[in-house]
């Protein structure tokens, strides 16, 4: 991969691919558009400013940008470079702390039957994790595996025992890659959904990696439930007051 | 306390930036020049950058700037092209988190939206609905709704929906004099100095625009698109300006030269592509246009895939790349001449920026068609080497002749790369734009 090329490409664009990233629709937060994390990273890899790699850290992987340019450009593999040459000791140690386990908190729950599996590459995430990946590691900091999904295996799982769950009016949280392609999946057990909100919440490990970025998330407009595929969302949007919850929680009853 | 601590109070930490990398975004807007300093190291610039939630907050800063001294920079989606952004030692406001689609009165078909909404963002939304506002610009995806109003923007399919200025109805506004000013939405308004006149191509001079109330129609279902080789660009002029006057406007009409042709198309002569819109279940209405059309362009004929041009077209930063690769800046400049210039400005502008030294290629289309005359749009290869060296020269030679032949602007704005030519359009009215500029900014925060 011609790194050089890839930025290059990027700091050409006035950002063709901003309104696709759900961190800065989030956030709206300017240094987090991908563009920008370019912008940095052409700096922090190409000219050798080492310290603005951390810019790296505003991107959730979702890997929306890659498509939304007009060129395909392959932003998404040089961000995880940059984390990955990062790696200095406070990201590693950050790395050694921040070994994901299921959360029950987060209606994540390790159910009989289901397999567990530890991730530490990027190529690995995504071979096997469509379907039934369950939880991954945090590797060296900020590497690339710092994307932190709680993983569409609920709704796969829903999809196995073929139920529908009549849930009445609710929002759908769909801010990553990895929850897109099962939209269908919702709508068939929970019916159709009334809106989409598509920004990240802090899901993809930006709490661990940009915590002011969470902090500039603002509570989404919504007074209906919110049913989000992402276990760290749910909680978010719970700690600001919302009603929010995992299909996995809906399935077994709620958290509450 | 300093002004950033001061600005952290206000707003609090996490809405001021001094520090890299966050700051690094605010360094340049997407003026050729900037671009090609960034990548070639360029000095870095002094400044604060603030990040308001609302128009409270926003004259919190100005006067914060104002006691400190320092002017203020409005940095929005940072896609003008004419370095109007300019943030060396002010506080730059960054508006991308005005961003809010306030209402929607879908009977009148008006929205009310936040100044940093980007464009695309918005016209996604009102698509989502069934709606759309026609105003789609190449650089639709970052450009804001204020961006656009205080630059004065217009969209690829202005022959059919307008400028910027044919669907503002009303906005709200912070004006350093006065404060919060709001100007509800209004078909038409026939009061004195009406502020959706004054706050178009204002660049920022006069206030910060924190809310639009914007125009838009149902999104159209049925769309045909047609093309056309003629022998030459005059050739095609002289049809664009017959469709002009007698108002038989496609949605959308481009008019390449010779070098734009074969460059998008591999083909000899010039392309003249257009595109026709009408609501669901009006194929015969969209038809008949394209039939009365063809009656004044000619038959589309030549063009195999027409579709290609509008692929191409915002695949721009691949070309750029391949450029800058080869040594190679690009930089792109629109004029208005009257129907009667437009060749001539074409034909003499062409040849004086060919013979400019580190000038390498030199292209231009018509985008955008009125009754008088045209927007003409040129691109001019440099070598990257010279840039610096032959800019100011560039402009000054290519606005001289723009002069002759009609208006020096058309879309992107004065910006500081034409406000040393402006007295060319503008004899004895710079001291007026001075004035207004002065009554409601004294203190000329907001001007470079
Ligand atoms: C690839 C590319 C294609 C382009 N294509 C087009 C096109 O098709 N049509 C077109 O018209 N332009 C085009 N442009 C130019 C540019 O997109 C426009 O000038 C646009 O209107 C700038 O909006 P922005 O939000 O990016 O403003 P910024 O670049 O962020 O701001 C520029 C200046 O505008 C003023 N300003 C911005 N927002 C406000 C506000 N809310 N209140 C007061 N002042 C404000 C300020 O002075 C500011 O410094 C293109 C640019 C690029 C890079």
């Amino acid at each position: 991969m011609d790194i050089e090329e890839i930025l290059l490409q990027c700091l050409l664009c006035p950002g063709a691919c901003t309104p696709s990233c759900p961190v800065y629709l989030g956030t709206r937060y300017t240094p987090s558009r991908p563009v920008n994390i370019a912008r940095a990273l052409y700096r922090g890899l190409v000219k050798g400013g080492e310290e603005l790699l951390v810019a790296s850290g505003y991107c959730s992987l979702c890997d929306r940008c890659r498509e939304a340019c007009p060129v395909g450009n392959d932003l998404p593999s040089v961000i995880r470079i940059a984390r990955r040459r990062l790696g200095d000791a406070r990201a590693r140690k950050l790395g050694e702390e921040a070994i994901y386990m299921p959360s029950p908190e987060a209606g994540e729950a390790v159910l009989p039957g289901m397999r567990l599996k530890i991730i530490d590459t990027w190529s690995m995430y995504r071979a096997v994790s469509y379907g039934w990946m369950v939880r991954y590691r945090l590797q060296a900091g900020y590497s690339e595996d710092v994307d932190v999904h709680t993983g569409p295996y609920t709704i796969e799982l829903l999809e196995n025992i073929d139920i529908k769950i009549p849930i009445g009016r609710y929002m759908l949280h769909i801010p990553c890659k990895m929850d897109r392609g099962y939209i269908e999946r919702f709508r068939r057990v929970f019916g159709r959904e009334e809106g989409v909100l598509e920004r990240c919440m802090g899901g993809g490990g930006l709490d661990l990696i940009a915590p002011k970025l969470l902090r500039m998330i603002p509570r989404p407009g919504t007074d209906i439930p919110v049913l989000t595929q992402c276990g760290r969302a749910a909680i978010r949007m719970r700690s600001m007051g919302l009603e929010a919850y995992t299909p996995l929680e809906v399935y077994l009853g709620g958290t509450r | 306390m300093g002004p950033a601590e001061r600005l952290r109070k206000l707003l609090g930490d996490d809405y001021v930036i001094t520090g890299w990398p966050d700051i690094l975004p605010y360094t340049r807007d997407y003026t050729v020049t900037r671009i090609h300093s960034e990548l070639r190291d360029g000095e870095e610039d002094w400044f604060i950058v603030a990040i308001p939630g609302d128009e409270e907050e926003i004259m919190g800063i100005l006067r914060i700037a104002g006691e400190e001294g320092l002017g203020v920079a409005i940095y929005a989606g940072g896609s003008n092209v004419v370095g109007r952004y300019t943030p060396r030692e002010r506080v730059v406001i960054d508006l991308s988190r005005l961003c809010s689609i306030e209402w929607y009165d879908e009977e009148s078909g008006v929205v009310a939206v936040g100044a940093g909404t980007i464009i695309g963002e918005l016209e996604d939304w009102l698509n989502r609905r069934g709606w759309t506002m026609g105003m789609i610009p190449q650089s639709v995806s970052v450009a804001t709704v204020g961006g656009l109003i205080a630059m004065g923007g217009i969209g690829m399919y202005s022959s059919g929906y307008g400028g910027i200025e044919d669907i503002l109805l009303g906005l709200e506004a912070v004006i350093p004099a006065l404060g919060h000013v709001r100007i509800g939405p209004s078909p038409r308004r026939d009061l004195p100095l009406p502020p959706e006149r004054l706050f178009t191509s204002s660049e920022g001079m006069i206030g910060i625009v924190t809310k639009a109330y914007l125009q838009a129609y149902p999104a159209p279902e049925t769309r045909v698109r047609r093309g056309l080789l003629l022998p030459s660009f005059e050739e095609g002029v002289e049809r664009l300006r017959r469709i002009a006057h007698h108002r038989v406007r496609p949605d959308m009409i481009r008019l390449l030269d010779e070098v734009e042709t074969q460059v998008t198309f591999g083909l000899e002569g010039a392309a003249l592509i257009y595109e026709v819109h009408g609501p669901v279940d009006m194929e015969e209405y969209v038809e008949a246009r394209a039939r009365a059309l063809e009656r004044l362009v000619g038959e589309a004929s030549g063009i195999e895939s027409v579709e290609m041009w509008f692929e191409e077209r915002y695949r721009y930063m691949a070309h750029l790349k391949r450029l800058y690769s080869a040594g190679i800046a690009v930089e792109t400049m629109e004029f208005s001449p009257l129907w009667s210039g437009a060749t001539k400005l074409y034909v003499e502008l062409r040849d004086i920026l060919l013979g400019m030294d580190g000038v390498v290629g030199v292209s231009a289309h018509i985008g955008h068609i009125h009754p008088a005359g045209c927007g003409i749009y040129f691109t001019v290869l440099i070598e990257a080497d010279k840039l610096h060296e032959v800019y100011q020269d560039l402009w000054r030679r290519a606005v001289s002749v723009a002069a002759k032949y009609g208006g020096i602007s058309h879309h992107h704005g004065m910006g500081m790369v034409r406000k040393p030519y402006i007295e060319l359009e503008y004899d004895g009215w710079v001291e007026a734009v001075e004035r207004i500029a002065s009554a409601l900014d004294p203190d000329g925060l907001l001007r470079p």
